[in-house]
This record gives C-alpha cells, structure tokens and sequence, in this order.
C-alpha cells in the first residue's frame, strides 16, 4: 500500500476517548469566559434596552424589532388601569397566525430597510429577508433560500439570530425590556387615549418611558380586540427608529410553512420571483390573486384589452 | 447552519452551545492533535488553548466558512508553536516513539484506538514541518495553496514537503511491516 492510502486509511479510522474529567479540563478555561460574558451580557441588560440590542452582533435595530415582538408575545403580569398589557397580551397568544413588517432606519434622513416575519402555530415562522427567504421551526432556522439565484442558501446569519430570539422569548418579555429601559424602575406603562384624534378611541397606547435616556417605546393596540398593531422604537436624539406592523390571518395553508414545496416552486421557472415571496401565502384581503396577475391585469388595461 | 447557531448562543455566554461545538469536533481534534505531537497531555494543552481563545474572542468573531476548518486550522497553529516552544527549551518531543499505554496514562486522559497510535507513531518519525503539511492535508482536507498561506509559504514549498514526507513514510511503513513480519517468524 501507498505511503499516501496508508496515512488516509488510517486516519478515517483512528479514534480517541476523552473520559469527563478530560473534557472538563480541556473546556474549562473557556466555560469561564463564556460565563464571565454571560454576566456581562445580564449587566448591560440592566443599562437600558439599547444596551441588551448593542451586544447583539446582528444589525442593532432588527435585533430590536424582534425583541419588542417577542416582548409583546412574552407579556405576562403587568397591571394597569381598563384594558391591562395582560390582556394584550392573552389576546395575542390566542392568534393562530402574525405577520409582521419591520422597517427599521439608522437616523431620521436613512431609507428604511424591510424585513418580513409569519409567524404560525406550532412554533413555526418564515421569514423574508433581503432576497432570502428563510423557514424555521421553534426558533431555528431549517432551511433558506435565495430567490434571485433560484438556489437553496446558507440563511442570512442575522435572520439565524433573529429566529433564535424569537425561540428564546422569555428571555425579552416586555417586562424585561421595560425594565431594561427604565434602568430597573418601572416609571410608567400605562395605556393612554390619544384624545387629539377621535378615531384613536378604537385605539390604546401603551408607551415606556425611561428617567435615564430619551429613547421611548410606544405599542398600539386595538381597544375591542385588544390584539398589538403597531410598535415604534424611537430615539429622538438622532431620529434612530423601528416601526413594527403587525397584521392577523385567520387559517393559512400547511403549504406556506413548507420549505420542500416552497423549493418545489422555486425550481419552476414559470413562477416570477415577485410570487415567490408570499407564494401559498392566503392574500389577506381575501382575494386569491397573485402579484403576477396584478401585473398581468395592470399590462392588459394599459393595452386597452 | 446548525454551527452558525451554537456560535451565535456562544456569543450570548451558552456554555451548552460550546459544549455541543466540543463535543461534534472533539474525534477530528483530538486526531489531528495526537498526530501532531503524539503527546496526549500536549494534545490535551493545545485543545484547552484552542476552546479558550475561541471562548476569549468570540464577540468579534464571526463565522464566515466551516467552523471545523477554522478550529483544525487553529489547533494546528497552536501545535506548531508549541512544538517551536519545546525546541527552544530544548525538550525533544517523543520522536520515534508510539503513544504510551492507557495504563501508563493519567486517569481521565484521552485514551486513543490502536489505529491513531500507530499513526501518531508514525507521523512522529517526520520533521514536524513535514508532519503538518500531510496532516493537514490528509485529515483536515486542506489544499497545499490553503496550508502553505497558513504557515507562511508557497505552495510549492508545501508540496515538496509533503513528497519528502510520503517518501519517508515509505521506508517507516516498510520497517514496521519488516518488524511485523520478523514478529511473526
């Protein structure tokens, strides 16, 4: 036998054993540093909610999005006078199915930048951003894909973390975030009618507040149905913001949480990139017409057909 | 996609996650380790130093290709500065020589199959920069263009070392087989 086959044959077959006390060993200089990490990261946690989004590696405000979302999922105990963030809260849980937009800008002059988040039962979520769109179940991400390419993807590292919060939800229940942002004092959570406008009746407005920075967060609810519309994040200093919009569906099909047969689509030529995105995707005005026919219909008017 | 996750738990402070990552690269480690220095308590050192820096750098590190590359290729960094270091003190590693028993060995040592003592065996009868360049390509699948920018040289550098390895892994091989058969007689 070659020198060369004899070095391979018997490195795929070589092995070693470690007993417990070895692995303790080898593992155990970096198990303290990453306990010392996860102290810091608790500590900053304390500093305020930018602190909890800045040690986030991912873009800070998409990070920020997704924790003001699992914090309103992940609401629990906190009271307050008529419509409580509770029952906000219990409502939400009820919802077979979300949407949510995020746009998110730097500054007050920056173009926002988009990602979409469904989220359905059983933990399950798709998520679409940049060109990726990204499957995931109970906070992991199982499989993306690029449109553009037309190719199955490794997913975007930030749509990976951002899956990961949401499976990790009690760690950014909005107690938590509120605290966070008041520097560890509740100063004031209360549902507020905004009288400058009748049609705000329909609506409450539950806003944190913080003694130590100007940063605010503001959720919009629904009165009757007490389920979350919107979110803004703002900072007035320089205008940095996330906005939040949060739409409801009753059933949707098995279909749109499926990576296979959104793979399926993604292999047919025929099917325009446009539809790919929301492919099996119910249209939430009830109507069964894709983006393409849209577009079709729009080309045919202008046509005078 | 799942390394991409337990480095991103990592940098959150998850000692589970760095647990998953030692546990699903520990057998590629530690064969590359003994390999190279066919010492288990050097093996042992350099793992320990390896997972600590992972650990120490972590919030800037970011996970652009295999994250089994990246931990071979630091081991074997780390490897080779050790073997550095024991030249300059002038401790000869245990050339020539097979790994000790598992009775000679401490208790909750890394034990290794017969297979990579014989291959630590002879991987230890080759200058280490020979040594490193076959390992390196044979077990951790890296190109001698790829190996011979980690240490610094051309690739045709790496692939001369390389043949003068094989070439004297020929004559060990032969010897053992020589050894074997006089065994048997």
């Amino acid at each position: 036998m070659e020198p060369a086959d004899k070095i391979k044959e018997l490195i795929n077959t070589s092995n070693a054993k470690t007993t417990t006390e070895a692995d303790d060993r080898i593992l155990a200089g970096a198990r303290e540093q990453l306990e010392r990490l996860r102290q810091k990261n608790l500590a900053a946690g304390e500093a305020g909610i930018w602190g909890i989004i800045v040690k986030s590696p991912v873009a800070r405000l998409a990070a920020a999005a997704v924790i003001i979302i699992a914090a309103v999922i992940g609401i629990h105990q906190i009271s307050a006078t008529g419509i409580a963030w509770a029952d906000v809260a219990e409502r939400f849980r009820t919802v077979p199915f979300f949407s949510a937009t995020i746009y998110m800008k730097e500054d007050a002059l920056e173009e926002p930048r988009q990602l979409e988040l469904w989220m359905g039962p059983e933990g399950r979520s798709r998520m679409r951003i940049g060109h990726q769109v990204i499957f995931g179940r109970a906070g992991q991400a199982l499989k993306a894909f690029d449109i553009r390419k037309r190719i199955e993807v490794e997913p975007d590292i930030q749509a990976v973390e951002l899956l990961d919060m949401l499976g990790n939800m009690e760690e950014y229940s909005l107690e938590t975030v509120i605290r966070s942002i008041t520097g560890g004092k509740l100063v004031d959570v209360t549902p507020l009618v905004n009288a400058d406008a009748v049609i705000s009746e329909d609506m409450v407005v539950f806003d944190a507040l913080s003694n130590d920075s100007p940063e605010w967060l503001r959720v919009y609810a629904l009165r009757e149905s007490r389920l979350p519309i919107g979110i803004r994040i703002w900072d007035p200093r320089d205008g940095e913001s996330v906005d939040v919009f949060i739409s409801y569906f009753k059933d949707q099909p098995d279909l749109f949480f499926n990576a296979q047969a959104f793979a399926n689509k993604l292999a047919d030529p025929a099917c325009p990139d446009t539809d790919l995105v929301h492919i099996f995707l119910n249209d939430p005005g009830g109507q069964s017409i894709t983006a393409k026919d849209l577009l079709e219909q729009d080309s045919e008017i202008r046509e005078g057909k | 996609m799942e390394d991409k996750l337990l480095v991103v738990k990592c940098k959150r402070g998850s000692t589970e996650a760095l647990g998953r990552i030692y546990e699903k690269y520990k057998t590629d480690m530690l064969v590359l380790a003994m390999s190279l220095l066919n010492d288990t308590s050097a093996a042992e050192d350099v793992m320990h130093d390896v997972f600590l820096t992972f650990a120490e750098n972590i919030e800037k590190f970011s996970l652009t290709g295999s994250l089994k590359s990246y931990l071979l290729t630091c081991l074997a960094n780390r490897a080779r500065n050790l073997n550095k270091a024991k030249h300059r003190q002038n401790i000869e590693p245990q050339q020539a020589e097979t790994v000790s028993s598992d009775q000679d060995e401490p208790i909750g040592a890394i034990m290794c199959n017969e297979q990579l003592k014989q291959l630590s065996g002879a991987m230890a009868q080759l200058p280490y920069e020979q040594r490193e360049i076959i390992i390196l390509h044979f077990q951790a699948g890296m190109t001698f263009g790829t190996i011979g920018r980690s240490l610094g040289i051309s690739a045709n550098t790496a692939k001369s070392r390389y043949r003068y390895g094989l070439d004297k892994l020929r004559s060990v091989f032969k010897n053992e087989a020589k050894k074997w058969n006089q065994q048997i007689k």
